[in-house]
């Protein structure tokens, strides 16, 4: 319910902001965005007034579930993951990254990480780099 | 035609394109055999791999894919009792109930052989039905492409009901306002580019559909599984493993074969009841019409038959909206929508005519990729069952990494990468919050179709939009088939209700 009530603000606030950028279009250029903005509002509006009423009815089976660090962390180091590709190359980035989720995923086998990192690394290269000759990015290492 | 159907053969039975088809249904196993991968996860990650190719070579790959992702999800369901995709559930049932006896062999060959048999009519039908009905899209005019862009969304909104029916509705809107990113093409300027050149050009949506479906389902993935996704492996007879089904077998289940077939086409074409829909509803009514309803629950092969017959008809069925008007009847369905723009090619009339060479190719090598799904699932179910027990923690850096690759494959940069990510993230947050991916997704693709539809209706009416279209009976249908469309999840949950069937109504649904 809460994610919901601050999900909807988030929305009309943000489409309040977008509609007065749009008064910098040309005209006939902000018709459509403007209409698409109404729409989100009037649509957010209504979910801010549902979650609203349910919440003041005291439903307990909406009780929020406890937010889990795991996806964000994982999802961060996607990120670091995504800025090393430019200085350290693709193919050792994405060796570095994937090696260190297992770890934090708890991967413990040498095995896995071996066959898992070879047959990645391998495949990539023959499909991307030797067959469709993407230009994948190379760093410092490779 | 003869020449038309010569050069179709000639296209399709090259080795390349059944290389792809073959690759394609090994990938479509592999995923619909994952249990929490979905068929249009699959094919958003296998859209960059197309870029390169041939329109109707790239685009027989996915529907390979579809097909057998569709059908991939019942191996799970019959040897752990893990459903890999939700269509499946009801294959759970019964094929596990079998599977404990010591039959999984018979389980897999039924589920396998009725999927094909429903893939194969389904594709067929679309074969028949798609280009007549095609001939519609010729009298659309800008109202009736804007409303039918409109309409579209609503047929992905609809897969939910209650306040989340409000949220695919809003997911979507905020689709069609993302599609106006970049340069208006009317008059040159950059909208909410906020200054940033790299979005002059627009947000490039398969990197959105990269991120909104692989890279959430990722890091949904590391959320709710810890350690192996399967369950274990299933113990059977190997004796039990036939290749085809028997004459005894085949009587059981003839009798229920038809009618799943004609539920499979009609859910498939209604917008907004998918696969799953199809399964349940055939599950039910071939307990309803059996002779022996005691055994359901039990291990009665007629009803694995019945859902696999039904879900995989549904494919075709969905495709006929999508080819014809540009109108997904689900999820998997609308990344197909995205693949078939990138490649150039526009839902309508022209479909079946000036690409009608690369359409049928593709129709046709559906309608093979089906029968070979059977022959390819039947060798290598036992050992896509065994890749279920990959860890987590290995699957899920190995698919981000695809992710990215796959982004950055598409134009050579690293922008790309960056809106993968970003739609991750807001991919997973809608998720988490019942909002649909799948819509926005929607919104994104149909947008300019939508705005251009839109902004001409405006210059042609001469006072009120709203009076212009109402004078339009091609748009007054499409308004009136919306709000049945709208209606429709609220009418099938309150028939559902009456009859005391549970229908499950994940986001994940409609693959």
């Amino acid at each position: 319910m809460r994610a919901d009530v601050l999900i909807s603000l988030f929305l009309i606030a943000s489409c309040a902001w977008l509609y007065t950028i749009t008064a910098g279009f040309p005209e006939g250029a902000e018709t459509f965005p403007r209409l698409m903005l109404i729409s989100t509002i009037v649509f957010s509006a209504a979910i801010l007034l549902d979650a609203l009423r349910s919440g003041s009815a005291g439903n307990p089976s909406r009780a929020p579930a406890p937010i889990k660090a795991q996806p964000y962390v994982v999802f961060g180091g996607a990120t670091l993951y995504v800025m090393a590709v430019g200085v350290l190359g693709f193919f050792t980035s994405s060796i570095l990254f994937s090696a260190a989720t297992m770890v934090y995923m708890g991967v413990r086998r040498i095995s896995a990480y071996l066959v898992a990192l070879g047959t990645m690394a391998l495949f990539y290269y023959v499909l991307f780099d030797r067959f469709l000759h993407v230009p994948l990015p190379r760093g410092l290492l490779y | 035609m003869d020449g038309l159907f010569f050069t179709v053969a000639k296209d399709l039975l090259t080795p390349q394109n059944m290389l792809v088809m073959v690759i394609g249904i090994l990938a479509g196993l592999l995923v619909g055999a994952l249990p929490g991968f979905q068929a249009n996860m699959g094919v958003a990650l296998m859209i960059p791999l197309t870029y390169s190719m041939s329109p109707d070579t790239g685009l027989l790959m996915l529907v390979s894919l579809y097909a057998a992702a569709i059908y991939g999800g019942s191996i799970t369901a019959i040897l752990f009792h893990t459903p890999g995709t939700t269509a499946s559930a009801a294959t759970a049932i019964e094929g596990f109930a079998l599977t404990k006896e010591g039959r999984a062999g018979t389980a897999i060959r039924i589920a396998t052989w009725c999927s094909s048999i429903g893939g194969l009519v389904g594709a067929i039908s679309l074969l028949l039905i798609a280009p007549p009905l095609s001939l519609i899209s010729l009298q659309f005019g800008p109202p009736e492409y804007f409303l039918l862009a409109v309409f579209g969304l609503t047929t992905i909104a609809s897969i939910a009901s209650g306040s989340l029916l409000l949220k695919g509705l809003t997911a979507g809107a905020a689709g069609f306002l993302l599609s106006t990113v970049g340069m208006d093409l009317d008059s040159g300027f950059p909208r909410f580019a906020m200054g940033q050149n790299l979005l002059d050009g627009g947000i490039p949506f398969v990197p959105a559909v990269i991120g909104l479906f692989a890279m959430s389902q990722v890091m949904y993935m590391v959320e709710e599984s810890s350690g192996r996704l399967g369950t274990g492996m299933a113990t059977y007879d190997k004796r039990d493993w036939g290749f085809f089904l028997s004459l005894r077998e085949l009587k059981e289940v003839w009798g229920s074969v038809p009618r799943s077939l004609l539920i499979g086409i009609v859910i498939g074409v209604l917008p907004g009841a998918g696969a799953d829909v199809a399964a349940w509803v055939s599950y039910h009514e071939a307990k309803r019409f059996s002779k022996h309803p005691e055994k359901f629950g039990k291990g009665a092969i007629d009803g694995i038959a019945s859902a696999e017959v039904a879900k995989n008809t549904e494919t075709g069925g969905a495709m006929i909206p999508l080819l014809t008007l540009g109108i997904p009847g689900s999820t998997t369905a609308a990344v197909l929508l995205g693949a078939l723009i990138m490649h150039g090619l526009v839902p309508g009339r022209e479909l079946f005519t000036k690409y009608a060479e690369i359409t049928y190719t593709i129709i046709v090598g559906f309608i093979v990729a089906n029968v070979l799904m059977a022959v390819i699932g039947m060798a290598v179910s036992r050992y896509i069952a065994r890749m279920t027990s990959i860890d987590v923690g290995i699957l899920a850096p190995l698919i981000v990494t695809l992710c990215v690759v796959g982004s950055f494959a598409l134009g050579n940069n690293m922008f790309d990468v960056w809106v993968t990510l970003v739609f991750g993230l807001l991919g997973y947050v809608m998720r988490k919050n019942g909002y649909h991916p799948a819509a926005m997704v929607l919104g994104l693709i149909l947008g300019p179709m939508a705005e251009n539809g839109f902004r001409q209706s405006l210059v042609l009416a001469k006072s009120s939009v709203a009076e212009y279209i109402l004078t339009r009976p091609i748009s007054v249908a499409l308004l009136l088939v919306m709000i049945l469309t709208l209606a429709t999840p609220y009418l099938l949950e309150y028939r559902n209700r009456r009859r005391g069937l549970v229908v499950p109504t994940s986001e994940q649904a409609h693959s």
